[in-house]
């Protein structure tokens, strides 16, 4: 009986690709990325089109994509608009007037317009601080590599990706122990032209051993404009170095905002991180850290205050790689109408990293039947002599509280700032600088007092 | 000062007040005892404002006005005050801040101007120290960690500063010892004055000990059952509510 062949499925059969079907966005972005980068053969180059490979064959991350589950940029990304072009230096000084945030706080700043850096509107002269424009050394032929990119996540990230296929000036900063602490350096990302366009920006920090630095993070823009901004730190924090970082997400209420923080920490080293987020109709704020060496703290706190329709996503990750690190998170979100905010916070404590101390914790108001959270927090523990918790918390503004403060004769919009209030101002006071807090209470407040109007 | 004609008051639909009828004229301290679950409570809380108690008849007017058709804050502006019996703790806001917040919304209400932030510290010390109130404690947020005696101080001194023409104090005496209560009870009586009326209410004699009322009302089962001048307290105190609930029935 003659036995028949096994079957077989070639698999030259099935080698034809279905036909992917690809969104306007997406569209996009291959096009933008096959008319600037394809060809292009500076330094980053490689570097580009690999980050670029898994965006091209996959899309934009959706809500099947378990780190985008709650942040779905396929759906929320119609088009993408044009890489801006570098605006005028009068534009870019018109739109550095307008921004506001933190008053005559005494600072050093790198100004970015559009994406662009401008050392002319830029204070970067002082003491233990160096700044080098990114375009400038692409254009100069600077070999670059060795600065960008060299911090890794352990997996892909969709907005990291697109931020390194896409970037087009940034700055590499090194700040030494010269550095004068108590002057802030700010980073300053506006929008000067009155075109939707898109930036990335990729800026590398590297604070040096026993360097302790302020980093204001500041972003501006103006409403009605559905901006796309992606800004990506890489930033190294050396040993016995003290970073405290606030960044300020104040974009235009059509913005779409995607911000990436990627730190490594040295030996003993100290950082702390605080995100103030109150614009943009869409925005992402990443923060992955890594504790490479022993001894180090890390405080990621934030506020987050969503009216309207807006979507506020803090995804924070962190490694704790080595043993004896402390990491604490503590976020709030103030939501309000139909916004919806995300928290993702994932604290991995590997196999080596015995006496990890982490900590995590989640509050939120909900100020409407319709607001909206979703809180995800994750431990992944391998090691056993740890200490980890993690909580959270949702609630509406109490009414027993609400009473007694109108009791005393407090109308009832007031008695509700004053909670709001009450409720994000313990996290904003552990920033510590007293003139810092008071600017995040003031806008606070401003934000508030807006929200009167319904309340 | 204060009528308050027929009211009866009902809590997701028990009716809790069974028609009150109580005067209570300016210069006038009124004392209002009787046992748990008499109404005491819910008429403190009828007369400041708070939700969930429904109104099935009768009404409220203060110094001719009607009460129940005003919020409370604004109650509060026009000079009722409501010193509650398990005071609020409100963790993030400094009791500095939150007095300076009341008095100037009232202020702000009855067209007065607002205080300068000097002016307004002067007098709260001035009127803390009367009632041995710390700064500490001024600094602390609001009622947090406070011991009971201190959330009551802290409720007189809130009267002290705020200066209303109806003061109503709902138990102030419970949780208090022997010398809160002094302290308390001589900040309660600095009060007194013939533009101000107060409604006391307790459920034992010792109070009226330190605060001698002008007149002593029997609450019980959601009515006025005896009126008295402050004997009738006495009498309270050595027979007990019984009698008088029997009275209600």
């Amino acid at each position: 009986m003659p036995i028949s062949p096994p079957m077989r499925r070639e698999a030259g059969v099935m080698n034809t690709k279905p036909k992917i079907f690809r969104t306007q966005a997406e569209q996009d972005l291959i096009r933008q990325f096959d008319q600037r980068f394809l060809t292009g053969n500076e330094g980053l180059s490689s570097l580009r089109r690999d980050a670029f490979a898994d965006l091209r064959e996959a899309g934009l991350p959706h809500r099947r994509v378990e780190d985008y589950r709650y942040t779905d940029l396929k759906a929320a990304f119609a088009t993408i608009p044009d890489i801006a072009a570098r605006p005028d230096l009068q534009a870019a000084r018109t739109a550095l007037a307008d921004v506001g945030v933190w008053g005559d706080l005494d600072r050093h700043q790198i100004v970015f317009a559009d994406g662009y850096y401008f050392p002319e509107l830029s204070s970067a002269d002082a003491p233990g601080l160096s700044v080098r424009g990114l375009a400038a050394a692409l254009a100069d032929g600077d070999d670059v590599t060795g600065r960008i990119g060299q911090l890794r996540m352990q997996g892909p990230d969709a907005a990291l990706d697109l931020n390194t296929a896409f970037m087009v000036d940034g700055a590499m900063v090194a700040i030494t122990a010269d550095w004068v602490a108590g002057k802030a350096l700010e980073f300053v990302f506006l929008t000067a032209g009155g075109e939707e366009t898109a930036q990335y920006v990729r800026t590398c920090i590297v604070v040096e051993d026993g360097a302790s630095v302020q980093i204001l993070e500041t972003h501006a823009g103006p409403d009605g404009l559905a901006n796309h901004s992606n800004v990506v730190f890489e930033a190294s924090v050396g040993d016995a170095a003290h970073v405290d970082w606030i960044k300020v997400q104040k974009c235009g209420d059509r913005a779409m905002h995607l911000g990436t923080t990627l730190t490594t920490m040295g030996r003993q080293s100290d950082f702390d991180h605080f995100v103030f987020t109150l614009g943009s109709k869409l925005s992402r704020s990443q923060s992955f850290l890594t504790f490479a060496q022993e001894g180090s703290t890390a405080n990621l706190r934030g506020i987050t205050l969503l009216r309207g329709k807006e979507h506020a996503d803090v995804t924070l990750l962190v490694d704790h790689a080595v043993p004896a690190c402390t990491s604490q998170e503590r976020f709030k979100a103030v939501i309000d109408d139909q916004a919806k905010g995300v928290f993702q916070g994932k604290i991995i404590v590997r196999p080596l990293a015995q006496k990890t101390d982490g900590r995590m914790m989640t509050q939120t108001l909900l100020l409407s039947d319709d607001a909206h959270v979703a809180n995800k927090p994750e431990l992944e523990i391998f090691a056993d002599d740890v200490q980890c918790a993690h909580g959270a918390t949702t609630g509406q503004i109490d009414e027993d509280l609400m009473f007694y403060l109108m009791a005393r004769g407090i109308p009832e919009g007031e008695a509700r700032i004053l909670l709001i209030l009450a409720f994000i101002g313990a996290t904003i006071e552990e920033i510590g600088d007293a003139a810092v807090v008071e600017r995040l209470e003031a806008m606070s407040r401003i934000w508030l007092l807006g929200e009167g109007a319904d309340l | 000062m204060l009528e308050i004609k027929n009211l009866h008051v009902a809590v997701d639909g028990n009716e809790i007040l069974r028609g009150i009828d109580l005067t209570v004229n300016a210069g006038e301290v009124h004392a209002i005892m009787g046992p748990n679950g008499s109404g005491k409570s819910t008429l403190s809380y009828v007369l400041s404002g708070k939700d969930d108690y429904e109104i099935t008849e009768g009404e409220i007017l203060f110094k001719g006005e009607d009460l129940l058709a005003m919020a409370p804050h604004e109650r509060a502006a026009a000079g009722v005050f409501l010193a509650f019996q398990y005071p609020i703790e409100i963790p993030g806001v400094a009791t500095m801040t939150f007095l300076k917040t009341a008095l100037n919304a009232q202020r702000r209400q009855r067209g007065q101007a607002e205080l300068a932030t000097p002016d307004f510290i002067r007098l709260v010390r001035e009127k803390a120290q009367t009632l041995h109130i710390s700064q500490d404690m001024l600094k602390r947020p609001l009622n947090v960690g406070f011991s009971g005696g201190e959330k009551k101080r802290n409720e007189i001194l809130q009267m002290a500063l705020l200066e209303p023409a109806l003061c109503v104090l709902d138990e102030t005496d419970s949780g208090l010892d022997i010398d809160a209560l002094r302290i308390v009870s001589d900040g309660v009586n600095a009060l007194r004055g013939p533009e101000r009326a107060m409604i006391v209410i307790t459920h034992y004699q010792r109070l009226l000990d330190h605060i001698v009322p002008d007149v002593v009302h029997v609450l019980s089962k959601g009515r006025i059952v005896k009126t008295g001048d402050k004997s009738l307290a006495l009498e309270l105190e050595a027979k007990g509510y019984a009698d008088f609930a029997a009275d209600a029935a």
